[in-house]
Order: structure tokens, then C-alpha cells, then sequence
């Protein structure tokens, strides 16, 4: 809301400064988010007279106009055709800039110098007219400033008001807080009509056919209205308020729509059929073309101003192009209504047309007001536009509606903002918002008035006590509340240890939207019925490329791979923890878990000059997925050979299986997919289910005592095809529960001579240990040998020689 | 007489030169016995002095008290010298060189920092933990906290829709709603996540993460809100940091406040980040109305409360002095690194 200060001034005392009062309303939430003079480049516009026009020696065209400002007296050059000695004409000066952004400067034309610029409406944002240089009236003062001239010089001040405070969408709202807050008067505006000719009734009727969408219906007729500009002083105010003008009937609209807060619709009287106004919802699929030339299929539940022949406007959001105000208008019939703001604003969602008009129906207006504001346009119609208003006034108005009293407790207020606020001062700060207040007990009976209907409740009227004594004056205390400590929800504390382990690793985390491409299934290569393809999607994302939630990490994380790869960082290992969304068939609600995944690519270790830069590969990703395992106390993990996750390459990626649940995969990126994203080398991923994962966390950990005896090594090397899993030997071992047999790991893996081709060695060192005792070499030779001899038979190979 | 004296000035000068000459701290040492030892030549010869006349004494004993303390210098000087010149020989490494590690520290997302330290804030205070769905109902993201449909504090957020009564979560306030209509009083919660909203720009992320905080009991008040979310901003940003609360609307809460704190970057001045104002909008919060009380069941005459909602993201940009809020989300390696 754009409130011009001189404006205000009408209607309440404003002593203080622009940037005070500013300050004023935003404490009492009316938050002013600018403070502006829109037209401070007219204080370097002058007023100037034409006293000769000479010919340009350089250019036929233009010409050089001596101008005055009545103190000086310049040179200008000028090329517009309408120029004439005598006129007077805006002259800008250097350093004006103009509303295109242009800065006056003093410029050599054609080799002449031209100190300043004699500027059209349109260059000085004052209108359209661009045809010839604005010729001023000889009403202008020469030697004034446009701005002063104009009345444009005023400040302005951006107003965002809450969706609660319909109210104080005018001039006349804001004035009233600005009263209340500074404990004033209000001066309403005073003015009379007189009216002439036949009575309205007798030629207009109006029938209001849903009373539950349209509450008020009031119409009011002007005769023989003369179209035209609209004087200065008006359209200077529209323009300050943000709002061009455009004839004097319609500036009149607007105007009070903007002092009262009331919107207003002129139609042309000769253009309703049969006098008759009918408020009534549409007929499905009826169509109606707005004054913005749009044409709208209508739904049942659109209210619609009709007369016997259909739908002349779109109630309260935009009046029709059949019933429009033109210059040939005579008669005016001027409607002042009060809708129903939940139609309004269905109809203006539906259709996504947003009006000052449909804006503040959506916001209620107040319903005594209609009143109000009819009569001062007809005032204006009267004085402005040399219109004759017609004795009488349709109002349709079933059910006047009231505001209702209520109590308001004195000790409930106190509790509440927990301050000691005496009764006398809650009265008189409920009183200066017009308040009614009558003292019953311990109690307030209070009536709001009419243009507030935010106040219903008692919480509301507490709001307001609370609002204008200031939040800031309420002193802050401590709550008292019984202490009670409760542990953080263990998923949640995993997801935090987690984040801690990777990044404790060298890992980097990353966040990436939870939404992401529907293509990315088809990038990735998954089949038709994919788990992965059961999205929950987006009616309105803002993007395609956003349009379904994610229901795997690893798009995501390609994206922060491909990112940074074309940033030219190709060594980064980068991890998520996030949540991926599955639609079930049928729920209402898709089911939401929480993923790791995680991207590696460049080399083993960051570069330095211990190691040399060796591409990473799949162990690299492999050791991270060990290391956080075992942190977590997650033990004894298969990792399968995978040949269906379409998005891995088969030769380099696993299935991370615990028991016979599947945790996750890893590998390398498949090189079609490494190509989809763009990627500028090879790189790996994991995505691990955190649910999974928790599920499988031992929820306590029991201390084993530490051995008191030393422990004693055997190594064997096996001779194995090519293809054998080494994991499969220590898994066998595992599962002969070999008593002393303390553990077995794998040390070597050696492939060429002397082993023959397609073969390759496998050392793995057994480690053997008592708890009571210290084994013999003969034990543990015993012990050994019959491992080795069963590995050998159980998995037909041999020992290497 | 003189012939102690020039003894002892023929030891000086001995001592001297084999001091000089000598190229180990032993030899050094054993200079030092044999000068200036219980047997040493000096000593010995100082022993002499009974034997000289008793005036002559006190002239011969300064004489040989400078002499040993000469001695004495040289040898601290020599053996210093000495050190010096060892520890310049020693190979040692190149301590200057980098240490060996496979990887340099991993980072945390700075929204996950900054998350955190809200939370870990709040739980001091006896806060606890509430998680709700990303995917929510329309009835828990807007009905039950007071926004019916069509009403005009829906476009405060622009949402995005799954179906009709299904959205993106615009705020966590919905999860007040899940843990009220569980739990009885007294509440104290906070409930930290990602939200969405329909929109982007240099300030706007379509998705992004905020903290929403409910404590419900008997005879809170708004005092007490001022009170908590003053002491953590304190606690976030310091405790000489200014803080304001000024009225506004959201449909949940009556009275309503944003509360600002002094900016950051100018310290109150008023700069370009703070529009000339010197304040900075931080957070939303106000007094639980009755009207979402009532839909959780719970008597508004008997029980008050209070909630708020900050957003991650603009702390952690005013926190760190980000200025762009699209970086969270592009996960720049360089970005990352910083924090
Ligand atoms: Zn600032």
C-alpha cells in the first residue's frame, strides 16, 4: 500500500518526520518497507517559456530554442515539431535523471551546446504522450519546479499490510492507525451533493439473487457526465499512490477506492439492458469478456454483475467490456458493493487475476463503508465531471450486519503478555482504535467497529492492547516449567554420527533439492517398473527439471559431481544424508526414509607429495563404506556381485548385504550414465538405506576382557581362479567355529608367474590365541592344518607351492 | 708474589688457548676440571697463597678470582659455540615439508552447522526433538493451524501442490499439530527440517530448512517468549547483539511478532543488507491462538503457549556473510571447504 504523506495529512496531524512516522508504523505492524520520493528527478524539471526558436546551423531538423526560467535564461536544442514561442514547456536540467533511467546531461548536438532538455509526458513518466514536447497549461508558474508545480513533491511510504488488516488498505485505514497510535482525531472528509432529476429507482433496478455471496449492493445515478482528464491535483495524487490515470470517472473510482479502502465500479447506465442489475453466481461455461480484452469461461461458482441479456462484469475483480465507461458515456451508474470475500477470492485465484478491486474484497471491506464511498464519488462526479446525481440510492442490504460485543477480561490480558497493565490504560488503547468499551465488573464489554473484522475474539482485542502499548515496553521474563531431560530420538543422533564419521573421513557434505528431474530415471537407465519410478510428483513445479520428489540420492549427487566437475574440481569425495520419497498406490501420503549416499572421484589420496596421483578406483569408495560400518558396530557385511542396477558398471560395483538384508550398493558410474551428467571422469558411488542401517546398530556394546596371552600367526597362500571371491574363504572359516582361531584377514593378492595364467594367489594370515594359556607351535600347526586342509576341499584348490 | 701471579697468568693463558683448540663438549669438560676443578691448576695455585705475605693477599686473590671467572666465560662461550656448530651439522628432516595424510579434514554443510548449533541451543534449555513429513496434509500444513482454504494468508506462501489436500510442507510449524494431538502438556519442542516453497531468486530457494519451536503449558506468556528467543539470539550471534519485536500477522499465532536483531553487517547504522533501518528481520513467532489449540483439543483457558520459526538459511548467511542463498544448494567444493 503506497501512501502518499500529503495525502495523509488530510486526515490526521503528521509532525514528525517521514523516516519517524516510518518507524511508528512498523512498531505498531505496520511494517513501512520503503520510504520514497518517486519524483524527486522533477525538482531538477523547471518550468520554462519559449521566448525564440532559431534555426540549427548543423541540422534542418532541429531548431534552438531560448528558453526562460524567468532567473535564466538558456539555449536548448530541440527537435519536436510542436514547439511554438510563448508556450511554456518542462525544461530539465543536468543531473536529472529521468524515469527511463536517462541522465540529463549538458551535450553538444550537432556542435551546439544544449544545457538541459525540453522533455514529452512520456520521457517525464507522467503519461503516454509522446508526440511533441509537453505543452504547460498557463496555470504553471514559470520558474517552479515541476514537482512543486505539480504537487509531485511528496514523499511516500510503502506500507506492507498483513492479510488481517484489510482494513487499512486506504489512505483512510492508515490514517486511523496513525490517529490511534498518536491518540488524535480523525478528520473525516466533509462535502455535500446535490441531486436533481428523476429518482434512480425509477428507471435502474437491482436484484441480488445470492445474498450469501454478495452481502451489500449499492448504485447510485449520475447524469451527463462530461469524459475527460481528470485535473491535476487528482491525477497527481493517483500517480503518486502508484496508479495511472486514465478519465476522470474512472480516476474518481479509483481515488476514493484508494481514500476509503472501497472499490467502485462505474458502468455505462445506457449499456444495461432494461435498467436491471442482477447479482448472481454463473451458469457453467458462460463466458465473459473483461476490460482487460480477456475472455474467461466461467464457473458456477464465479459471482457475476448481469443485466437481462448476461454477465456485464466479473464481480469484484474486473469489470466487462460491454458495459465499459467511453468517452460517449452520459450516464453513470456507479455500484459500491460488499462481497463475499471467499468468492471473490476463488474466482480471482481461478482465473489468476489479481485487482486493487478483487485485492481488498478478498480482504473484506467494511459494509457500513459502501455507504460512504458512494457518496463521495458522486461528489467528485458532481464537481470533477460536471454530472447531475440523481436523487436516491439502491441499497440491497438483507441482513445489515453488526459488530458483535464481547468480553474482555482484565486479568486474562495481564496473564497473557505476563506484564501488570492497568485497566485505565487498556481502555483508553481500545478506545483510541474506536473502540466502544463498556465496563461491566472486572470486565470489558467491547464492540469493535466496522471495518474491523479481525476483532471477534477476545485474543484479538488482547493483540491490540499488546500492539499499540508496544511490544517493546513488554519485558522479557524466563518460562517456568518443570525440568525434565529426555534422550534425542536415536535416529535422529545416527544421522548426526553419521554425518560426523564421513566427515571425519575426508568426506564433504552436501545438500541438494529434494526434488529432481523425472528424467533422471530414464538417464540412469532403470527399467519400466523400477522401485525408484514410484515418484510422488509436483502439480506446479517450478521447474520441469523439479517436478517429482526424489526417491534416490544418487541424481542429486551426480548433479554436485558434474557441477563441480565443470567448476574443474575432478578429486572430491561428497556425501548426503536426505530423506527419498516412495509413493505407495493408494496412500495418501508417500512414505518417507532417510538415504546416505555419497560420490568419489579423482585420485586415492588428496594429492601431496607422500603419494603419487593414482586414479581412484573401487576400493577407495569400498574402505569409507568399511570404515563407517564398523564405526556404527555393524560387522560381518557381504559385499555381492551385482549385475542389475543399470546405473553401475557390473565388472566394478557390489550389494552391501548384511545377513539377508540388503544395506546398499556401490561401484563405478556406468559410462552412459557418466556421459547423461556430463562428467569428466570416472567416478563411484554408494547409496546406503539408513533404515537399514539403524535397525542393525547394536544397541549396547558389551566390553570382552582383553587377552592375557600372546597370540600366535599362521599365513596361508591359495592358489584360486581368477574369478574367485576372496571374502568366500573367510566366510567358510568363519562358519567351522574353530575354537583359538581368533580371526583371519587377507594380507596378499598376487597374479602372474610363477602363477599360471588365469589363476591367482590369495595369502591370507590366521591368527591363533588361548584365552588361558599360551599355544604350543605344535597346537597351533595342528590347528592350521586342519583349516587349510578343509578350505582346500571344501573349494577344490590348492595351496600355493 | 709475582711469581704466583705470573703462574697464574701463564695458566690463563694456557687455559685460553687449549679452550679455544678444543672441538668436543668433553674436552671442554675436562678443561674445566683441570683448570677450575677441586684439583685444578688454578685452584691449586690459589691454595698457594698462605704462603705469601698477608697483605699481598688480597691483590693476589682478585687476580686469580678474574682469571677463573675468564676461564669460566670461556668455557660457556666455547661450549655454546659448540652446540651451535653440532646441531648445525645434524641431518635432521625438513619439519616444513606437509604431514602425511591420506585426506584433509571433511566438512559439515554449513546448514547442517548452523542447525545444529539452534538445536543443541534449544535442547540446553530443555527443548526436545520433533520430525514430521516433508510430504504433508494440507489439513496439518494450513487447516488445523488456523488457514482455511481461500483465505487470503495462504499467498503469504506459495505452495507446492501434490494433489489437492497434499503439499510440500511450506513450514515445520506442521509437526505442532502431529505432536499436540499426541501429547498433553506440558510441550516443549522444536522441530528442525527442510521446507518448500514455490519460488526462486538470490534471496529465495525453493526449498530450504527452518526451526520451529512450540512450548505450551499454564501461564506462558508473551514475556516469556521475548524472553527465550532474546536469550538465543544471544546465544547465536552474541550477547551485545539488539534485539526488537514488532507486531505482525500469521494465522497460528495471536498476538503475532517478527523479531529483528540490530544488523549484523553495519552494527545498527543502517546499510544496504538492512535497508538503512539498522534491523534485520530474523524470525516470526507470537502467542499459540486459540483457534489451533482448539483443533488439538486442548483447553485454551486452561493452557497458553507460544511459537516461533526461523529460517537456517538466513542465519547461517548473516552468520557467515553469504550474500547469495542459491550457494547451499550448488555444494561448490571451494563453497563446502569454508566451513
Ligand atoms: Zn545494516
Amino acid at each position: 500500500m503506497r501512501v502518499p504523506l500529503n495525502w495523509l495529512r488530510e486526515f490526521v496531524d503528521v509532525t514528525c518526520s517521514a523516516a519517524e512516522l516510518a518507524e511508528m508504523l512498523t512498531m505498531a505492524g505496520l511494517e513501512v518497507e520503503e520510504i520514497e520520493e518517486p519524483f524527486s528527478y522533477l525538482k531538477r524539471v523547471i518550468v520554462a517559456r519559449i521566448n525564440a526558436i532559431k534555426p540549427h546551423p548543423n541540422a534542418d531538423r532541429l531548431k534552438i530554442c531560448v528558453v526562460t526560467t524567468g532567473e535564466q535564461t538558456y539555449e536548448i536544442v530541440c527537435g519536436a515539431p510542436n514547439i511554438q514561442e510563448g508556450t511554456l514547456v518542462p525544461l530539465a536540467l543536468p543531473g536529472c535523471e529521468l524515469p527511463s533511467g536517462i541522465v540529463v546531461k549538458e551535450a553538444k548536438i550537432r556542435g551546439i551546446k544544449s544545457p538541459g532538455m525540453l522533455c514529452s509526458q512520456k520521457e517525464l513518466g507522467l503519461g503516454e504522450d509522446h508526440s511533441g514536447i509537453w505543452l504547460l497549461t498557463k496555470e504553471f508558474n514559470i520558474g517552479k519546479t515541476l514537482a512543486e508545480a505539480l504537487n509531485l513533491d511528496d514523499t511516500v511510504l510503502e506500507v506492507a499490510i498483513t492479510p488481517n488488516r484489510g482494513d487499512c488498505l486506504s489512505i483512510l485505514g492508515v490514517a486511523r492507525e496513525v490517529a490511534a497510535i498518536t491518540r488524535q482525531k480523525i478528520h473525516y472528509p466533509t462535502f455535500t451533493l446535490k441531486e436533481a432529476g428523476e429518482p434512480v429507482f425509477k428507471h435502474f433496478r437491482v436484484t441480488v439473487k445470492h445474498r450469501e455471496h454478495c452481502y451489500r449492493y449499492i448504485v447510485r445515478l449520475i447524469r451527463g457526465v462530461r469524459i475527460q482528464p481528470s485535473p491535476w491535483w487528482l491525477q497527481a495524487k493517483l500517480l503518486l499512490a502508484g496508479v495511472r490515470p486514465i478519465n476522470n470517472i474512472v480516476d474518481i473510482t479509483n481515488y476514493v477506492m484508494l481514500e476509503y479502502g472501497q472499490p467502485l465500479h462505474a458502468f455505462d447506465a445506457a449499456k444495461i439492458a432494461e435498467g436491471h442489475i442482477i447479482v448472481r453466481l454463473a451458469h457453467a461455461g458462460e463466458k465473459l469478456i473483461t476490460l482487460d480484452g480477456k475472455e474467461h469461461s466461467l464457473h458456477d461458482t464465479d459471482l457475476l454483475i448481469c443485466d437481462p441479456r448476461g454477465p456485464i462484469a466479473l464481480a469484484g475483480v474486473m469489470g466487462g467490456l460491454n458495459s465499459e465507461i467511453t468517452p460517449e458515456t452520459k450516464d453513470v451508474l456507479l455500484e459500491s458493493a460488499y462481497f463475499n470475500p471467499i468468492t471473490i477470492r476463488r474466482t480471482a485465484k481461478r482465473l489468476n487475476i489479481s485487482t486493487e478491486s478483487s485485492y481488498r474484497f478478498e480482504r473484506e471491506v467494511d459494509p457500513e463503508g459502501t455507504f460512504q464511498a458512494a457518496q463521495r464519488a458522486c461528489y467528485f462526479m458532481q464537481s470533477l465531471a460536471e454530472g447531475t446525481v440523481a436523487p436516491g440510492m439502491i441499497d440491497e442490504y438483507p441482513e445489515p450486519q453488526h459488530p458483535v460485543a464481547i468480553y474482555v477480561r482484565i486479568p486474562r490480558v495481564q496473564q497473557l503478555l505476563g506484564m501488570e497493565i492497568e485497566k485505565d490504560q487498556i481502555i483508553d488503547i481500545l478506545q483510541s482504535l474506536q473502540i466502544e468499551v463498556k465496563e461491566v465488573e472486572d470486565k470489558l464489554e467491547v464492540t469493535p467497529p466496522s471495518f474491523r473484522h479481525d476483532l471477534t475474539r477476545e485474543i484479538d482485542f488482547i493483540e491490540e492492547v499488546a500492539r499499540l502499548y508496544g511490544y517493546e515496553k513488554i519485558a522479557a521474563s524466563a518460562p517456568l516449567l518443570p525440568l525434565q531431560a529426555r534422550a534425542l530420538p536415536s535416529r535422529q543422533n545416527w544421522r548426526t554420527r553419521i554425518k560426523d564419521i564421513l566427515s571425519g573421513l575426508g568426506w564433504h557434505e552436501v545438500i541438494t533439492y529434494a526434488f529432481i528431474d523425472p528424467k533422471s530415471f530414464d538417464k540412469l537407465g532403470l527399467p519400466s517398473e523400477h522401485p525408484f519410478r514410484q515418484v510422488t510428483k509436483l502439480l506446479n513445479p517450478l521447474t520441469a527439471d523439479r517436478a517429482v520428489m526424489r526417491s534416490t540420492l544418487v541424481p542429486g549427487l551426480l548433479e554436485v559431481c558434474s557441477y563441480n566437475h565443470h567448476q574443474r574440481i575432478y578429486h572430491l569425495r561428497v556425501f548426503e544424508v536426505g530423506k527419498v520419497f516412495r509413493q505407495i498406490p493408494d496412500a495418501v501420503l508417500p512414505e518417507e526414509s532417510y538415504k546416505l549416499g555419497g560420490v568419489l572421484s579423482g585420485y586415492h589420496f588428496d594429492f601431496s607429495w607422500h603419494f603419487r596421483p593414482e586414479q581412484a578406483d573401487f576400493y577407495d569408495i569400498k574402505g569409507v563404506i568399511d570404515a563407517l560400518l564398523q564405526a556404527l558396530g555393524i560387522n560381518e557385511v557381504n559385499y555381492e556381485f551385482q549385475n542389475d542396477i543399470p546405473y553401475l558398471n557390473p565388472t566394478n560395483s557390489a550389494y552391501i548385504i548384511k545377513g539377508d538384508k540388503c544395506l546398499g550398493y556401490l561401484g563405478e558410474i556406468q559410462s552412459e550414465v557418466k556421459e547423461a551428467w556430463d562428467l569428466k571422469r570416472s567416478a563411484f558411488l554408494f547409496e546406503l538405506d539408513l533404515e537399514s542401517i539403524f535397525d542393525l546398530i547394536p544397541k549396547q556394546r558389551q566390553f570382552k576382557p582383553l587377552p592375557k596371552f600372546p597370540p600366535t600367526e599362521r599365513d596361508v597362500a591359495l592358489v584360486v581362479p581368477e574369478a574367485f571371491a576372496a571374502q568366500a574363504v573367510e566366510n567358510f572359516v568363519t562358519t567351522l567355529a574353530i575354537p583359538y582361531l581368533e580371526s583371519i584377514e587377507i594380507i596378499d593378492v598376487y597374479q602372474g608367474a610363477p602363477i599360471e595364467a588365469g589363476k591367482k594367489s590369495l595369502t591370507y594370515r590366521l591368527t591363533y590365541r588361548a584365552p588361558d594359556r599360551t599355544l604350543t607351535d605344535a597346537e597351533v600347526d595342528k590347528l592350521h592344518g586342519h583349516i587349510v586342509g578343509k578350505i582346500l576341499k571344501n573349494f577344490k584348490i590348492e595351496v600355493r607351492q | 708474589m709475582e711469581s704466583i701471579i705470573a703462574r697464574l697468568e701463564a695458566i690463563e693463558e694456557g687455559a685460553l688457548k687449549e679452550i679455544k683448540a678444543a672441538q668436543t663438549i668433553e674436552q671442554l669438560e675436562s678443561l674445566r676440571i683441570k683448570y677450575l676443578g677441586r684439583k685444578g691448576e688454578v685452584t691449586t695455585t690459589l691454595r698457594q697463597l698462605g704462603k705469601i705475605p698477608s697483605e699481598q693477599r688480597p691483590l693476589v686473590g682478585k687476580k686469580g678470582n678474574e682469571i677463573k671467572e675468564k676461564i669460566q666465560l670461556a668455557l660457556e662461550e666455547a661450549t655454546e659455540a659448540l652446540k651451535q656448530k653440532i646441531a648445525a651439522e645434524v641431518k635432521h628432516i625438513d619439519v616444513t615439508l606437509p604431514g602425511r595424510r591420506a585426506y584433509s579434514y571433511g566438512t559439515l554443510h554449513p546448514i547442517t552447522q548452523v542447525m545444529r548449533e539452534i538445536c543443541d541451543i534449544f535442547l540446553r534449555l530443555g527443548f526436545d526433538i520433533a520430525e514430521g513429513p516433508d510430504v504433508e496434509l494440507d489439513y496439518y500444513n494450513f487447516e488445523a493451524l488456523n488457514i482455511p482454504p481461500h483465505h487470503p494468508a495462504r499467498d503469504m506462501q506459495d505452495t507446492f501442490y501434490i494433489s489437492s489436500d497434499v503439499v510440500l510442507r511450506t513450514h515445520t510449524s506442521s509437526i505442532q499439530i502431529r505432536v499436540m494431538e499426541k501429547e498433553k502438556p506440558p510441550i516443549r519442542i522444536i522441530a528442525p527440517g527442510a521446507v518448500y516453497r514455490c519460488d526462486a531468486d538470490v534471496s529465495h530457494t525453493p526449498m530450504f530448512h527452518q526451526v520451529e519451536g512450540l512450548l505450551v503449558e499454564k501461564n506462558v506468556s508473551f514475556s516469556q517468549l521475548k524472553g527465550i528467543l532474546t536469550t538465543f539470539m544471544e546465544a547465536v550471534f552474541g550477547e551485545g547483539i539488539g534485539v526488537r519485536f514488532r507486531p505482525s500477522f500469521f494465522p497460528f499465532t495471536e498476538p503475532s511478532a517478527e523479531m529483528d536483531i540490530s544488523c549484523v553487517i553495519c552494527g545498527g547504522k543502517g546499510c544496504r543488507v538492512c535497508k538503512g533501518t539498522g534491523w534485520l528481520e530474523i524470525l516470526g513467532c507470537g502467542m499459540v491462538d486459540p483457534a489451533v489449540f482448539e483443533k488439538v483439543g486442548y483447553d485454551p483457558e486452561i493452557y497458553t503457549g507460544f511459537a516461533f520459526g526461523l529460517g537456517v538459511e538466513r542465519i547461517a548467511m548473516l552468520k557467515y556473510g553469504i550474500d547469495d542463498i542459491r550457494l547451499f544448494f550448488e555444494n561448490h567444493l571451494g563453497f563446502l571447504k569454508q566451513f
